[in-house]
């Protein structure tokens, strides 16, 4: 799976947990740029990423993300 | 940057002039109303008073002396300046002040209780001072009382800390409204009754009452005194009834009076004891142990004017 | 100082001139300029808490530079418990030391021990809880390598004891503020009159909606077992106000002569009682202090606990609340309130609801129905908790709440009077609602007519000037 694969399963991620079919992310997004996406909402999407890649990542790594982008980076290292 | 502070400057000034209007307005509209104490500082400014009996004290002159029997007993003009809750310092500023405005009485009948000539220490119902702040004896002897200096440099001030006069002010100034006269000729007779167990809590918390003196108003006393005997002005105390049960309270009493007798023997006053008058033990006639109600004051006024007459030609 | 005193009418004017004219050169100028300002302000108040202040600014500094420099993560991981000890320690000493030997004899007495334990008299240092905080965020940001350390220990020290923010807040973070610090400030007039615009706004809510609310409040809350049920709610309600038009009051002030001085503040408060849920209510209210424990404790809270779900996620976030109810002082009262809030989440944790941000309002004028009812009962919910906020120990808040509901209805002075004050904040509720898409409730740009502008400054001006409360100390000053 490369990085832009990633981002379309990710995007279909937020897409679902978030309840919102327009969101449409990039490399580049972040909290911001997305209105559900709060700081509660934010653990949920971790889970849901971690059981769908089946994977688990590492507290500090979740603080350091700055973007979506970011976010790819390390699920990528990951598989 | 020099444009910001000119519009910060100009708006300042706006600011600045808008305050000196309404304090301007709203003194004007004090000076022209009736509302709460103004009437009696009105007319003395005005020199609308120019009384030939002249009736002065604290709460005991207003309350107590009603200037229409007084006319019509001694066929003459009176007028009563008492001030609720001030002693001879704050009097005698507004006598100077009055002086400065209207001419000089035949006779000022000057009433007497257990701290007149003690010290005023708190300004009671400061804002019938506010537009008259102007008046240099007024303006002096507040500010000693507690009347804050900077009013006087800053006048927008003294309204800023009690607004509720610039809505009666600019009511008056604008014929909005006019309040009511509730004076005549400066007497306010109360239309109350005699509450027993207001007294006798009082009795309980005071067990007994010590008048007092105080050096600088005996001294303002003796100034008053001296210009009223250089001006030919004829001077009468007058201690008023207090309920009996009151004066059985006072320590001193007898040593007070006379000390009292002896400041009017010195200067030529005549001095009208009623502490021991029948007034006193008629307990209808008041509405605490030392204050007379209307029904009291019309008895006292009518007794008062009978003693003046043996003085007053 | 105080913001309403007469000392910091004439001391802002003369740092502002002093800033601008003389220290203007360069960044090392104005700064310099700025700490001596900073200092005089602290030390106005007590100078021996300055050295507290002067003391963080320095721990901080270096174990920032110390964290930069270790090469293991053993040691930075070291060096931040330092910091974290040694900055949530004092805070504790300063603000805790009594509750907890309090609590303690209370426990002992639970287990019918008797103990003469000694309460110590100590004077919490204005403002610790704030540059506390502000402080540690900036070493967490080094640590998780967010923000590199700065080596400039003059912009540090200024950043520290920034005098607008120093005694109440906006808690700011270096990302910010430092960043700013780092670059010299030239003046720009239209940003200047911002400031000066919000300031006002800032100071009507303080001196006209607060200090009056105040009185009443005071009065109601003293006197709670002998008012009826009608001022009893009444009480609670304008406490509520109160303490938004203070604090929100406060911060409206410290932002505008930040904005004077050429700085561009974070936000403290966005209209938070036209929050239409309580998750909406907490991200407008205090937002300097709920981002930053959002940041620093909830999210690595429930990140640690993503496999216990929905209970992982109401454990962080009842922590969270309790922990800033535990912020404003050392009371059960304040824990109660902080617990109450958390409590509001459940239901909307359970229902899943939580990540639906409610749509801000589209009403052009009013708001409908269904939406003026959210923000009331929004409103009610945090009247609630406020009970707690201002009781002085949880039995008062719960006999003053049981009164509401057992006292008579209502006494013949309840009705009279305040009518102003009604309409004072029907005016500022008004004006926010107009403008509460706007950063603040008079930003205005110069396109409206300069009649239009200079009517509504003098205004409010005036109303300040005549309709303004007894002075009252801000109340986040006591926390």
């Amino acid at each position: 799976m490369d990085k832009n694969e990633i981002l379309v399963r990710v995007n279909e991620i937020f897409k679902k947990e978030l309840d919102n079919e327009d969101i449409k992310l990039d490399f580049e997004s972040t909290a911001k740029d997305v209105e559900e996406w709060d700081s509660l909402s934010h653990v949920q999407l971790i889970v849901a990423i971690e059981k769908s890649f089946k994977i688990r990542f590492a507290s500090r790594e979740i603080q350091s993300w700055q973007n979506v982008g970011q976010m790819v980076e390390t699920i990528f290292k990951k598989l | 940057m020099k444009r910001f502070l000119l519009h910060v400057f100009a708006f300042c000034v706006l600011i600045a002039g808008l305050l000196f209007v309404i304090t301007q307005i709203t003194d004007r509209g004090l000076r022209h109303s009736n509302y709460s104490g103004f009437r009696v500082w009105n007319d003395i400014r005005n020199g609308a008073i120019n009384a030939d009996v002249l009736i002065q004290g604290s709460s005991h002159s207003w309350v107590q002396i009603d200037p229409h029997i007084l006319d019509t007993a001694l066929h003459t003009d009176s007028y009563n300046i008492g001030m609720d809750g001030y002693s001879f310092d704050v009097q005698y500023a507004r006598y100077r002040m009055y002086r400065e405005y209207n001419r000089k009485p035949k006779m000022i009948v000057q009433v007497l209780d257990y701290f007149v000539f003690n010290k005023t220490t708190s300004l009671f119902d400061k804002h019938q001072f506010l537009p008259y702040l102007d008046n240099g004896y007024i303006n002096d002897e507040v500010t000693q009382v507690g009347m804050p200096a900077y009013y006087h440099y800053l006048p927008f001030l003294k309204y800023q800390e009690n607004p509720e006069y610039i809505d009666v002010g600019l009511r008056e100034f604008f014929d909005v409204k006019h309040w009511p006269l509730t004076v005549y000729k400066g007497f306010q007779g109360q239309d109350r009754h005699w509450d027993q167990s207001q007294f006798d809590n009082f009795r309980h918390n005071f067990k007994y009452i010590t008048p007092e003196l105080s050096d600088e108003t005996l001294n303002d006393a003796y100034r008053f005194l001296d210009s009223c005997r250089k001006e030919d002005i004829k001077v009468v105390f007058v201690f008023t009834p207090h309920y009996y049960q009151f004066s059985q309270m006072v320590a001193y009493k007898s040593k007070y009076i006379q000390f009292l007798k002896d400041i009017a023997s010195r200067y030529g006053a005549a001095f009208f004891d009623f502490t021991n008058d029948s007034i006193c033990y008629h307990k209808d006639y008041y509405y605490n142990g030392t204050h007379l109600n209307k029904w009291g004051a019309t008895a006292f006024s009518l007794k008062l004017a009978d003693s003046l007459k043996t003085i007053y030609k | 100082m105080l913001f309403t005193s007469f000392i910091f009418v004439c001391f802002l004017p003369v740092c502002f001139f002093l800033y601008w004219l003389l220290f203007s050169k360069n960044v090392t100028t104005q700064n310099v300029f700025l700490l001596i300002a900073n200092y005089f302000f602290y030390a106005f108040w007590d100078w021996r808490f300055l050295f507290l202040l002067i003391g963080y600014g320095l721990v901080n500094y270096f174990i920032g530079l110390k964290i930069g420099e270790a090469s293991t993560e053993r040691q930075q991981k070291g060096w931040l418990w330092l910091a974290l000890i040694s900055g949530l320690g004092t805070l504790i000493f300063f603000k805790y030391t009594n509750f907890f030997i309090g609590s303690f004899a209370d426990l002992l007495a639970l287990l019918n021990i008797h103990a003469n334990l000694y309460i110590l008299n100590i004077i919490l240092p204005l403002g610790i809880s704030f540059y506390t905080f502000q402080t540690l965020g900036y070493v967490l940001d080094v640590y998780k390598g967010k923000v590199s350390p700065t080596k400039n220990l003059l912009s540090f020290l200024t950043y520290t004891g920034f005098f607008p923010i120093v005694m109440s807040g906006p808690i700011e973070r270096s990302t910010n503020l430092l960043v700013q610090l780092q670059r010299k400030r030239t003046f720009d007039p239209e940003i200047a009159k911002d400031g000066l615009r919000q300031m006002l706004w800032g100071f009507f809510k303080k001196i006209v909606i607060a200090d009056n609310c105040a009185l009443i409040v005071d009065n109601i809350f003293g006197n709670y077992r002998h008012a009826s049920s009608f001022s009893l709610l009444f009480g609670a309600i304008l406490f509520t106000i109160q303490l938004y038009a203070d604090f929100s009051g406060y911060s409206e002030i410290a932002i505008g002569v930040a904005k004077l001085f050429g700085f561009d503040l974070v936000r403290n408060f966005a209209y938070p009682f036209f929050a239409q849920n309580i998750a909406d209510f907490w991200r407008r209210w205090h937002m300097s202090l709920t981002s930053w424990l959002t940041e620093y404790l909830f999210t690595p809270l429930s990140i640690a606990l993503r496999d216990y779900g929905k209970v992982g996620l109401i454990f962080s976030i009842l922590l969270t609340y309790i922990i800033i109810g535990f912020w404003h002082g050392a009371n059960w009262t304040f824990i109660v309130f902080g617990a109450i809030n958390g409590i509001y989440y459940i239901p909307m944790i359970l229902r899943g609801r939580l990540n639906k941000k409610t749509a801000k309002s589209k009403a052009k004028w009013l708001p409908g129905l269904p939406e003026a009812g959210r923000m009331l009962g929004t409103f009610g919910l945090i009247v609630f908790a406020e009970i707690f906020f201002r009781s002085e120990t949880v039995s008062d808040a719960l006999r003053y709440i049981r009164r509401i509901f057992s006292a008579s209805i209502t006494q013949y002075r309840d009705l009279s009077g305040h009518l102003d004050l009604w309409m004072f904040i029907a005016l500022m509720f008004i004006v926010e609602w107009i403008q509460r898409d706007k950063q603040h409730a008079l930003q205005m740009n110069n396109k409206s007519a300069i009649a239009w502008r200079w009517g509504i400054y003098t205004l409010f001006v005036l109303l300040i000037f005549f309709a303004g409360g007894e002075q009252q100390r801000f109340i986040y000053f006591q926390f």
